[in-house]
């Protein structure tokens, strides 16, 4: 009976010791889609897909590389910029289970964002290596490697020419020195003139009249949020708005004039881009929550993700809210797809 | 009615009269030798039967309803040499007078003994806590490198390697955080009061003598971060036993330009012992590995020179049976290094230094007389970190210094027969600087503890309930908070020879938050919480131990366990980034053990199997339900040493199923199941009065590439080869 009871206990113990079988891959696969929202999930390192004509999102459709950043949807292909894996990777929104192409820019840069100026060619911001570096997509190679200023993060194309923006930010004090725009000649990669701008410029926009938008976060601190507008024909700071607050990322609506800039914890920030009067201030964001990416459509949609809620909703221009997705881990940034 | 009970009565006397006289009786008095004063508590039962009886204050013992027949009688307590008589003769209706002399016993670290689990002398067969003990013999024939793979098969750990030799390596027990699980060094915590955790890199296995696990929630003896369990490095003493002066020299090549240099020396001399060793390794470190897009790559900057001394003194005195003595420790560790970091990004000249000096003086003896303990202890550690990176944005310089001092007073006392209660308490006090901005921290902290072990017969001492209730007090000038832990846990053992244990343990516990998580700096972005409270877990498990004489000593162990925390400290951000109370998790698991050996001292077979659900209970919809990171599902250890004259040979195999990296449980980057196979042979040999020992290990055996921590890759194949020459 004994060793019954013992081998019945070694028949428990082997079973329990084999029962380890591995699960199956909890991985979704999204459809090809005419429109398509694709959310950067910078905590799960993946990729969301919102379809916009159904709803249905679709998470974790790719995997993406260590501090990703930025996400840009170009001639069918989606961009991801991986600060800290150095890289640039290239999926097909046709086929994200497909291994992406990989643009290696070598250690030591920490890209932060990129532009494109034809399907081909891209300006990537680096904030390590405080350059500004050119890639060719299709051949992957860097074409070359221009110097900017210290903490080179955003990064817009105006008239022909890149407009970089350099946060000067000091880890040793935690602080910013003063705020610049390195701009850089795109037919001739040579920079052509270096713009002084309020404290950490953080991203760089095109409004849709051309004029170039520098969003200055301000330290976080003492120092508050402003929009210094830079004429690129003359390269000179010819307006800026007081935001207050400390704003990151910015998205322009055609259809309205409107800029919408994101702000940490609160959600949007709005302003006319033409009058430059600010139309939701700090007394009255609209959303009240989330504010790290933003995207707007042609059709005075914006969209605004929620990195507290693994969301992203979409609003009007006045804030009332249309949808809501719930996407994947920390939700950063946003690139859209519209045909 | 009366008269009702009366008939009753006299019935019941004439009938145990009458069954009294169908069989015999043993009784006696038991002394302790040097003193000739009775002993209490002190179990005497009939061999391969459930008859039996203990002390009672006067040392008196008498064993009743004995059927007639000869038997074998067995006398023993912990802490004596045990006595067994043979043949002995019970008759019908007779009374055989047996007296005993016990004599005190050394209680030595290698006769199944913890002093973890209770914080006394107790059986490891006889506490209710899980606890493994990793002895001198298997650190010897295992042969570990750094204090995580000493730990690595011990069942419920799971350890996060982060690299190559250099590399930091933590502790998970039970499916906790590294910062719950509290590190010990002979009983003092060794958790940094600034990150919460313990290297166990930094931990130098210079001088110890054995390593004990006791898995579960154990605030309730050792007050903060035992929410996962205890791990407690004993360090080496002494043995005053073997007089005179030997020395050894181990010298170990490995790969990876890894060398190591090990002298060491003793010298004993009537009642004081000295022992001093010193340990060098250097190691280039660089390793093959493939990156995250299938490119071949080099894990450079991955050296490593470090030294290790060690100093042990240890002085008995008074009559050596009440085992006082006097015992000091010095450890020093220091190290640099390169810190790679993770591959994406590569940090190519990062450097990292590290100091660390323990010193710790124990005195133990009894007092009063047998039945009471003291053990006092007073301990000084004090740590310095240096970490250079250039290659990031402004560069990064840290320097910290952490100093910690602190005192305990610990008595145990046999209150009655099969009872025995320890208590004490404690103070100590930890500050932190940082170097470069002159932040100071510091934090006195006081304690109170008490344990209790009561046996309770029932029907023969073959059929036991131990019940071990614990309570702490702790509180400490960080944040004013009066923490009570209490514990209970309780073991039913019956047999002898086929001895079975069923056994239940519930206990609540909390980890406090540490300096970084109350006093970060306020910056542009983060700022600490002095408001935070501890976190909390609620644990219990209950489980069966069987130790039968088959297979020439069978061990089983089935535990089920479930630890619900609460108030978990997550860093978020709100304004700024700042830890908050916020998070919920709950881990359970079995955890499975089982040794035997087939072939009686040549072949030793264990194995070990844990399950664990390790799930976020937080409010968020993409983490809620999720599996914690880094929290594999199922864990697998076996081991086989076959043991010939001269030679051991041991073969280990590990197998770790996958692994989420984020709390979203993301597929695509979580960490493939993986299985490793170690391969160790040892060969003793003795010229004249020099013994030699060489050991060849291969680590990694089928050269497998995988990864414990994401972006963190592990090396391959690796070859060790050591001979210790000792006079």
């Amino acid at each position: 009976m004994k060793k019954l009871i013992v081998l019945g206990l070694s028949a428990l113990f082997l079973f329990t010791l084999f029962i380890g079988c591995e699960d199956d891959p909890e991985t979704e696969e999204a459809p090809v889609t005419a429109t398509a929202l694709y959310v950067l999930n910078s905590g799960g390192q993946s990729i969301s897909v919102v379809d916009l004509e159904t709803g249905t999102v679709y998470n974790n459709v790719a995997t993406v590389g260590t501090w990703p950043n930025q996400l840009v949807f170009k001639a069918g292909k989606l961009y991801c910029v991986n600060t800290g894996s150095n890289n640039i990777q290239i999926f097909d929104v046709d086929d994200f289970a497909a291994t992406p192409e990989v643009i290696d820019l070598g250690s030591g840069h920490n890209p932060q964002n990129m532009v494109f100026v034809d399907d081909d060619i891209t300006y990537v911001s680096c904030s390590l290596s405080e350059s500004v570096v050119k890639v060719n997509v299709t051949t992957k190679a860097v074409l070359e490697e221009i110097d900017a200023g210290v903490g080179c993060t955003g990064i817009a194309l105006a008239g022909g020419k890149i407009y970089a923006s350099n946060t000067a930010y000091n880890a040793a004090t935690w602080g910013y020195g003063p705020g610049t725009v390195t701009v850089i000649n795109a037919a001739t990669d040579a920079v052509s003139s270096t713009i002084d701008v309020a404290l950490n410029p953080f991203s760089v926009g095109v409004a849709p009249d051309g004029l170039v938008h520098v969003v200055c976060t301000g330290d976080y601190w003492s120092a508050w949020g402003k929009v210094m507008v830079v004429n690129p024909a003359t390269d000179t700071v010819v307006d800026s708005v007081v935001t207050l607050g400390s704003p990151g990322n910015i998205a322009f609506s055609e259809a309205d004039d409107m800029a919408f800039l994101t702000i940490w914890g609160m959600g949007c920030l709005t302003y006319n881009t033409e009058t430059l009067a600010m139309v939701n201030d700090t007394s009255n964001y609209f959303l009240g929550k989330g504010g790290t990416g933003a995207a707007a459509d042609g059709d005075g949609n914006i969209f605004v993700s929620v990195w507290d809620d693994d969301q992203v909703v979409q609003l009007d221009k006045d804030g009332t809210v249309i949808a809501t997705f719930n996407v994947g881990d920390k939700p950063a940034a946003l690139a859209l797809k519209v045909e | 009615m009366s008269q009702l009970i009366k008939i009753l009565s006299v019935l019941i006397v004439i009938s145990s009269i009458a069954l009294s006289e169908d069989y015999g009786k043993v009784s006696g008095i038991v002394k302790c030798g040097p003193t000739d004063e009775p002993l209490i508590a002190v179990n005497v039962y009939l061999k391969n039967t459930h008859i039996g009886s203990a002390t009672d204050e006067n040392g008196n013992y008498c064993i009743q309803q004995i059927p007639p027949g000869k038997y074998e009688i067995i006398v023993k307590m912990i802490g004596f040499s045990q006595l067994q008589r043979k043949f002995i003769e019970v008759s019908k209706g007779k009374t055989l007078t047996m007296d005993f002399i016990l004599h005190p016993q050394a209680i030595t670290y290698n006769n199944g003994v913890t002093v973890t689990a209770t914080r006394g002398h107790s059986l490891i067969s006889e506490v209710p806590s899980s606890v493994n003990v990793i002895d001198k013999q298997e650190l010897e024939l295992k042969n570990p490198q750094n204090l995580a793979e000493a730990l690595q098969n011990v069942p419920g750990v799971n350890i996060k390697d982060y690299g190559g030799l250099g590399n930091t390596k933590s502790i998970s027990l039970r499916g906790s955080s590294d910062s719950q699980v509290l590190i010990l060094l002979d009983g003092q915590r060794l958790n940094s009061p600034q990150s919460g955790s313990v290297d166990l890199n930094q931990i130098s296995l210079e001088g110890i003598e054995k390593i004990e696990v006791v898995r579960g929630g154990n605030s309730a003896l050792y007050g903060s971060d035992a929410i996962g369990g205890v791990i407690n490095i004993i360090s080496k003493k002494a043995d005053p036993d073997k007089q005179g002066i030997s020395s050894d020299f181990k010298f170990g090549l490995a790969s990876f330009g890894t060398y190591t240099a090990e002298p060491s020396i003793r010298f004993n001399i009537k009642n004081s012992g000295i022992t001093a060793s010193y340990k060098y390794l250097s190691s280039k470190g660089d390793f093959s590995y493939t990156d995250n897009y299938g490119n071949p790559a080099t894990r450079v900057n991955s050296d490593i020179i470090s030294r290790d001394y060690y100093l042990g003194i240890i002085h008995e005195f008074g009559d050596p049976h009440y085992q006082r003595n006097l015992s000091l420790t010095y450890k020093q560790y220091n190290s640099v290094q390169g810190a790679p970091g993770t591959i994406e990004p590569y940090y190519y000249h990062a450097r990292m230094w590290n100091r660390d000096n323990k010193i710790s003086a124990v005195y133990t003896g009894k007092i009063f007389n047998l039945f009471h303990s003291l053990r006092l202890q007073s301990y000084y550690y004090d740590s310095w970190y240096k970490y250079k990176n250039n290659e990031t944005a402004g560069g990064i310089l840290s320097k910290y210094t952490t100093q910690t001092y602190g005192n305990e007073i610990q008595f145990n006392s046999v209150v009655g027969p099969q009872v025995s209660l320890t208590y004490g308490s404690g103070f100590r006090y930890d500050q932190n600087r940082d170097n470069i901005t002159q932040n100071f921290n510091k934090q006195t902290s006081y304690y109170l503890f008490v344990v209790n072990e009561s046996v309770v017969c029932i029907n023969s001492l073959l059929q036991t309930i131990s019940f071990v209730p614990s309570l702490r007090y702790d509180t400490d000038s960080k944040y004013m908070n009066h923490i009570v832990s209490p514990k209970l846990g309780a073991i039913f053992n019956f047999g002898e020879g086929w001895k079975s244990s069923l056994k239940l343990n519930v206990g609540k516990s909390y980890r406090a938050p540490t300096f970084n998580d109350l006093y970060w700096p306020e910056d542009a972005w983060t700022i600490g919480n002095p408001d935070l409270e501890p976190e909390y877990g609620n644990d219990w498990d209950i489980g069966i131990r069987l130790q039968y004489p088959i297979l020439n000593g069978l061990y089983f162990e089935s535990c089920y366990f479930e630890s619900n925390m609460t108030n978990l400290i997550i860093w978020q951000q709100v304004d700024k980034w700042m830890p908050l109370n916020v998070d919920k998790s709950r881990n359970r698991g079995i955890e499975n053990s089982l040794k035997l050996s087939p072939i009686k001292e040549f072949l030793d077979i264990s194995a070990n199997y844990m399950y664990l659900d390790a799930r976020n209970l937080s409010e968020s919809p993409t983490t809620h339900n999720k599996i914690l990171v880094y929290r594999p599902k199922h864990t697998v250890n076996i081991s086989a040493t076959l043991l010939l004259k001269f030679i051991q040979l041991n073969y280990q195999y590990s197998y770790i199923s996958r692994r989420f990296t984020d709390p979203s449980n993301n597929w695509g980057i979580s960490l493939d199941p993986y299985s490793v196979s170690d391969i160790t042979v040892n060969y003793n040999a003795k010229i004249i009065n020099t013994q030699m020992d060489y050991s060849f290990q291969i680590k990694n055996l089928f050269d497998h590439e995988y990864r414990v921590i994401r972006n963190m890759p592990v090396p391959g194949r690796e070859y060790r080869f050591s001979v210790k020459f000792s006079i």
